[in-house]
């Protein structure tokens, strides 16, 4: 793995990510940092990216979900909308997720799910918020053709 | 493009091997989604493999060109899976 290639390209994406600017190229860059088994590689460079993207200070805030939507707005990452939060749990749906959107808008339908990415990001986000292993999946995929909006559960171990 | 299997070669009464498969377990699941592919085998009921992949000590984990035995750090591991996998891309 060429580990100095794959640190600059998540720097980049910050960058963009901040200025508001796609970053979809840099995934396929990363790619080949990494090499392939896309799914899990994807689900790893969203888990480093999110665990780099908001400072340790906001570990201490208590509303997730919130939190949450807040970065996802602030990064244009999709629209974050929550539909279950617990302890140990948030299930929510994101809407124009960077991932799905091009592809699904295309009229491809695909058996399996595209945003691995995603679904690591959120979990690398909870992680350093809570200080926790999570573990994210996404449950159902814009690009599947059953809803219009991908869906995640993000899964928090108890202390 | 060929995505590696990970393999895990092990026996049924090498403690270290329960260790590091627990290692595996959570590395796939906190830093992959669950998402590797890991085909365990058992060196004594499987020499056939542990012949073919030239495996004489457990815990042995072979990810493509990479291989790791013995004593493993988890980070060292993460980064084994990592370059396991570059290994199989070609780049033209």
């Amino acid at each position: 793995m060429n580990r100095i290639l794959l640190e600059e390209i998540l720097k980049r994406m910050k960058i963009n990510l901040e200025n508001k600017k796609d970053i979809g190229h840099l995934k396929v860059g990363a790619l080949y940092a990494i090499g392939s088994q896309l799914e899990a590689i994807f689900y790893f460079i969203g888990h480093e990216l999110g665990s780099k993207l908001i400072e340790t200070s906001e570990s201490e805030a208590e509303d997730l979900p919130k939190l949450l939507a807040d970065v996802a707005e602030k990064y244009e990452l999709g629209v974050f909308n929550v539909k279950e939060a617990d302890d140990d749990h948030i299930v929510f749906s994101l809407g124009n997720c960077k991932s799905s959107e091009d592809i699904a808008s295309a009229d491809i339908k695909s058996e399996t799910m595209f945003c691995s990415f995603e679904a690591g990001l959120f979990a690398g986000l909870v992680e350093k918020m809570t200080k926790k292993h999570c573990f994210a999946q996404e449950q159902a995929c814009k690009v599947q053709g059953a809803v219009d909006e991908c869906e995640f559960i993000i899964v928090i171990p108890k202390d | 493009m060929v995505y590696p299997v990970i393999y895990f070669f092990s026996s049924e009464y090498c403690s270290p091997c329960k260790m590091v498969e627990r290692m595996l377990k959570e590395i796939n699941i906190s830093l992959f989604g669950n998402k590797l592919i890991i085909e365990k085998v058992d060196i004594v009921s499987d020499l056939e493999m542990a012949k073919r992949y030239a495996v004489n000590k457990v815990p042995t984990i072979i990810v493509g060109s990479q291989r790791i035995s013995q004593i493993i750090d988890r980070e060292e591991l993460v980064d084994v899976i990592l370059q396991g996998f570059l290994s199989s891309v070609n780049l033209p």
